[in-house]
């Protein structure tokens, strides 16, 4: 049995957690009571079977058919693409589609700005002139947001399909504006044109010189008129 | 692609192959973790399966948010902790009925008794009885073989929390099951 003055630091020594101010005297003691070096070693053994029967509790594998039970269990998950998305995904996108509609149909009902050098009578009808549009060569109806297709797509158009990153919750956006732009319903061209005719603007627009200034002159008080002299301090 | 496709038919639309993929890996990886995290709560084999499979499917829903993969196995760990929690409660009650049971004939040495199911079972208890906080740190260092790195790893806390925490444990433990190796042969 542990003296009762060390009784308390034996399960502490047993973990090799003794203050470091306690070391000496209690080694110092070790050396000459039977009883505590009795109770260190008991305890020590009993903190062995302890962390071996916590390791042994859990020294095992799952069964064999452990992965294949996971992939039966997400397969019994409800369908549906909210699994891989934020639920509030659907609702977000919905808000983003309108939002995007509204701001198409502000832009087309808003008045052009003035046009800088152009002639605003010659830009308000070009801008008016509806864009040729080529025959759409699909027969099913408008192209449906969950089958993107590019616009060139079956026109033989050899060139590089831009790459155009559309968040998913934009997508179904961009193909409502498509598909009206096609069926007439939006005059895209507008749209076009107008970025057009900035950008012509923005083309010829004259950079501004170069802006020079010339040293200060100032002139001494008692200076003879007439003749000014230059201060180049 | 297409044999991942068929695994998960009707769950979900496929945003991006690739984390499939890496979903099938950390599968492979850390279903031992789980596992093993859930038996050592639960100390029922088919019980932590259960909540072991329950953890991945949580863990699958929400791999999309991950914003850091190779913390997989510290995410894993905590949703299976949770979830070994939330179902302790009926394997309690079980307990208890086996440990009625169970009860001690005599006092023997702590060697016999550490290689005995009465130890264990009674160990068991004593880590049921512990805080969560010292608990899961215990479990975990079982786990992983008392490798204070890993564990502070899943844990996300410092390897000195992680010791002293065991500490606590080890030392509570020790005070709940000492009586079961009484030897008074030495006294």
């Amino acid at each position: 049995m542990a003296c009762e003055r060390y009784k308390d630091w034996v399960t502490h020594a047993a973990l090799d957690a003794l203050p470091a101010g306690r070391e000496a005297e209690w080694r110092g003691h070790l050396e000459t009571c039977p009883g505590c070096r009795a109770a260190l070693e008991r305890e020590r053994r009993l903190l062995r079977a302890i962390d071996r029967g916590l390791a042994a509790s859990v020294d095992t594998e799952p069964s064999p058919e452990f992965a294949a039970r996971v992939r039966q269990r997400i397969a019994a998950e409800p369908a549906g693409w909210s699994l891989w998305l934020p639920r509030w995904l659907p609702s977000a996108a919905g808000a983003i589609a309108v939002l995007a509609l509204l701001g198409v149909w502000f832009a087309i009902r808003a008045p052009r700005p003035p046009l800088g050098v152009l002639d605003t009578r010659e830009a308000l009808v070009i801008a008016r002139e509806p864009v040729p549009r080529p025959a759409p060569e699909r027969t099913a109806g408008p192209v449906r947001p969950s089958e993107p297709q590019s616009p060139r797509a079956g026109r033989g158009d050899d060139r590089p399909e831009p790459e155009v990153l559309v968040p998913p919750g934009q997508w179904e956006a961009m193909m409502q504006l498509y598909n009206a732009a096609q069926q007439g319903r939006v005059d895209a061209g507008a749209l076009f044109y107008r970025r057009a005719l900035l950008e012509q603007v923005a083309a010829e627009l004259v950079p501004p010189a170069e802006l020079k200034v010339k040293p200060l002159e100032v002139i001494p008080l008692d200076a003879p008129r007439g003749a000014p002299q230059r201060d180049t301090g | 692609m297409d044999a991942l496709v068929g695994i998960y038919p009707e769950a979900a639309v496929i945003v991006e192959p690739s984390l499939e993929r890496e979903f099938e890996q950390r599968l492979a990886e850390s279903s031992t973790l789980a596992f093993r995290i859930a038996l050592g709560v639960l100390h029922h084999h088919e019980d932590a399966e259960d909540v072991a499979q329950e953890a991945f499917v949580k863990a699958y829903k929400n791999f999309h948010r991950l914003r850091d993969r190779e913390r997989f196995r510290a995410w894993l760990a905590r949703i299976a902790w949770r979830l070994a929690l939330d179902r302790v409660r009926s394997v309690r009650r079980r307990q208890a009925r086996e440990l009625a049971a169970a009860a001690p004939q005599r006092s023997p040495t702590v060697e016999d008794v550490a290689a005995s199911r009465e130890f264990q079972a009674h160990l068991e208890r004593a880590m049921d009885e512990l805080p969560k906080k010292l608990r899961v740190v215990m479990v975990l260092a079982a786990v992983e073989g008392y490798e204070m790195e890993e564990v502070s790893r899943l844990l996300g806390v410092s390897q000195g929390t992680v010791k002293s925490r065991l500490f606590w444990a080890r030392k509570k433990l020790a005070e709940e099951l000492r009586w079961l190796a009484s030897d008074t042969k030495t006294g």
